[in-house]
């Protein structure tokens, strides 16, 4: 157990089910899933301001090295670039022929790539058109290759795993040679954290760093500067209840911190020396450890 | 290929037994699409247009020679009408705008923004032949929904769904009325003295009266339970999209009967007989010849024949 502090940031809890915070390099962004709203705490400021509305279920946010957002509309089942001047564009979600399922978090290496879960629950939609699930539940990833005329450019979207079953978060180390995918599982599969060593331009298979038990398993993460894992986990009423995890490459536990917050959702590093762990609630809560020791990593092109 | 769907019609009251006939079949006449919507007959060219949504395209249709591209892209176009100049007059849907296609084939946008700010997806449109204004129904769900993506943006600026007009005057649009909730099919009575608009997620049919100047008033319920598209017939009696239907209201509004179709409809358009693309262009005035119902419906295309007359659209008044 480790003895951080958090602090609720003002307007928490929020009236909806928050998730995918990001770091702008002066502002952290996060989804109120609920509401369809994004909103900005900025760091000088006391309270968090909406930044947008009409999200379309938008869960996941992430920075590309260029300073580009992209959200994951999970009820639309695409990947949008969020320009700053309000507008919104379509990335692509065709692959194989068909129509992606739900992104849920997402995360830009530093080629621009565009890595996500991909999901099918309760919640999903073929909507009018009536597109049918996927066969597989998979980490997919954008590659970029092309120019488009609204600015969005061109993508290609390919399948990266194959063992998944509910990918939820994922994270990549400092130099990007391993991912790490945190799995809801299913009736015949508990819910684990992987590791996949990036070879090249494919995953090798993935090795499972921590396995959880049902109900208590990990949703969104991050790493911090010096490569640990930092793991959104548990909820009020599962086994080990709602918790920071802090784990080495290998998977070794390092610390658990409980939350207030009863059902985290994901975690981002913020502030101007990256030195804040924010947490998002699925019962609305935000909260800020400033204690933790630990450090985001540096952005590249970004203000730090 | 064309094919027959039997159709156990319902017939409640005698007007529905004088317009629906007992024998009525159901003809699919184009299948295989990803979402059709937006019939419109084209009585110049003797063809049934309509939008393929998700796949991009406007398509065309005659008895003589089957189904072919009529426009793609088609920027996801979703409602298709005629102006009095048998222009076709487009509610762009994702494109996010309200055009124009001229006689030379290039294409005018008439509507883009409202109030600074990009308008909503205009899903379904009817013009006012009178005095060339266009009403539609400008909502939110097309951003919203996998499948209906363009170039353009995707994002949403006003909270809600309006009928909107484009007054032909002053080329400016403005909200026809903010009080139409999930406002989907729209349609003008034939003395274009009501304007009918659907609420599909409330399952409601709202009418308006329009006043010379264009401007909607005395907004009430005209029918409960109904679908997501509207048309009206020469005698005031409207035919509206179910479930897996066209139900025929009277009038008052009331149910008088319905036509089975094999899918959900989306949209319904009147047009000539069976089997005589161009008896439109001999006897447009009376309506005797536009008293097929061309329905769309999820991947198919269907007609239907009625004893309706039906109100001909994209002729002078």
């Amino acid at each position: 157990m480790s003895t951080w502090m958090s602090r609720r940031v003002a307007g928490s809890p929020f009236d909806g089910e928050l998730d995918g915070p990001a770091w702008d390099g002066r502002a952290l962004l996060f989804c109120n899933a609920t509401k369809n709203e994004i909103w900005r705490l900025d760091e000088a400021k006391d309270a968090p301001t909406l930044a947008r509305a009409q999200t379309v279920r938008t869960r996941g946010l992430a920075f590309a090295p260029d300073g580009r957002l992209y959200g994951a509309q999970t009820r639309a089942r695409r990947i949008v670039w969020y320009r700053d001047d309000g507008a919104s564009y379509y990335v692509e979600s065709a692959i194989e022929g068909a129509r992606r399922n739900d992104p849920l978090h997402l995360v830009v290496d530093r080629s621009g790539r565009i890595w996500s879960t991909d999901r099918w629950t309760e919640e999903s939609s073929g909507g009018p058109v009536g597109f049918p699930p996927l066969a597989h539940r998979s980490v997919l990833r954008l590659d970029p290759i092309g120019a488009r005329d609204d600015g969005a450019g061109e993508w290609s979207l390919r399948r990266m795993t194959e063992d998944t079953t509910a990918p939820h978060g994922l994270a990549l180390s400092p130099d990007e040679r391993t991912l790490y995918v945190t799995d809801d599982g299913d009736a015949d599969q508990p819910p684990t954290l992987r590791a996949y060593a990036i070879a090249g331009d494919a995953l090798s298979p993935g090795i499972v760093l921590r396995r959880y038990e049902r109900g208590d398993g990990a949703a969104g993460m991050t790493v911090d500067a010096s490569g640990k894992i930092v793991v959104a986990a548990g909820a009020r009423d599962s086994a080990t209840g709602p918790r920071i995890e802090v784990l080495e490459p290998s998977g070794r536990l390092v610390t658990v911190t409980p939350t207030d917050a009863a059902a985290p959702t994901a975690c981002a590093f913020g502030g101007r020396a990256l030195d804040v762990l924010y947490v998002t609630s699925g019962d609305g809560e935000l909260l800020a450890f400033r204690d933790t020791g630990l450090r985001g990593v540096p952005r590249e092109g970004g203000p730090l | 290929m064309a094919s027959e769907v039997a159709a156990p019609v319902e017939r409640v009251t005698d007007v529905a037994r004088a317009l629906i006939p007992e024998d009525a079949t159901v003809e699919r006449i184009s299948s295989g699409h990803l979402f059709v919507e937006g019939p419109i007959w084209d009585a110049r060219a003797g063809a049934l247009l309509w939008s393929d949504i998700a796949g991009d395209t406007i398509w065309q249709w005659t008895p003589q020679d089957g189904r072919s591209v009529f426009l793609r892209p088609s920027g996801k176009s979703n409602g298709l009408t005629f102006d009095p100049e048998g222009r076709l007059i487009v509610a762009g849907w994702t494109s996010r705008c309200v055009w124009r296609r001229e006689r030379d084939g290039s294409v005018t946008r008439l509507v883009t923004h409202h109030d600074g700010k990009r308008i909503g997806t205009p899903n379904d449109i009817v013009v006012r032949r009178s005095d060339g204004s266009i009403y539609w129904t400008d909502g939110t769900s097309g951003a919203r929904h996998p499948g209906f993506e363009t170039s353009e943006d995707l994002q949403i600026y006003r909270k809600g769904a309006a009928t909107m007009r484009w007054d032909p005057r002053t080329g400016q649009p403005s909200i026809a009325s903010a009080e139409t909730g999930s406002c989907n099919g729209i349609a003008l009575s034939h003395d274009e003295q009501i304007l009918y608009v659907n609420d599909s997620t409330a399952r409601l049919i709202y009418a308006f009266d329009v006043a010379a100047d264009g401007t909607l008033s005395n907004r009430r319920l005209f029918a409960e339970k109904t679908g997501s598209a509207i048309k009206v017939d020469l005698d005031s009696n409207v035919w509206c999209t179910g479930a897996l239907s066209v139900t025929l209201l009277d009038a008052k509004g009331a149910v008088a009967g319905r036509i089975p179709i094999p899918e959900k409809p989306s949209n319904l358009a009147w047009g000539p007989e069976l089997g005589d693309g161009s008896s439109s262009k001999r006897d447009s005035g009376s309506g005797k010849d536009w008293s097929t119902l061309y329905v769309t419906a999820q991947t198919s295309v269907y007609r239907v024949r009625t004893h309706a007359r039906g109100l001909p659209v994209g002729i002078a008044a």
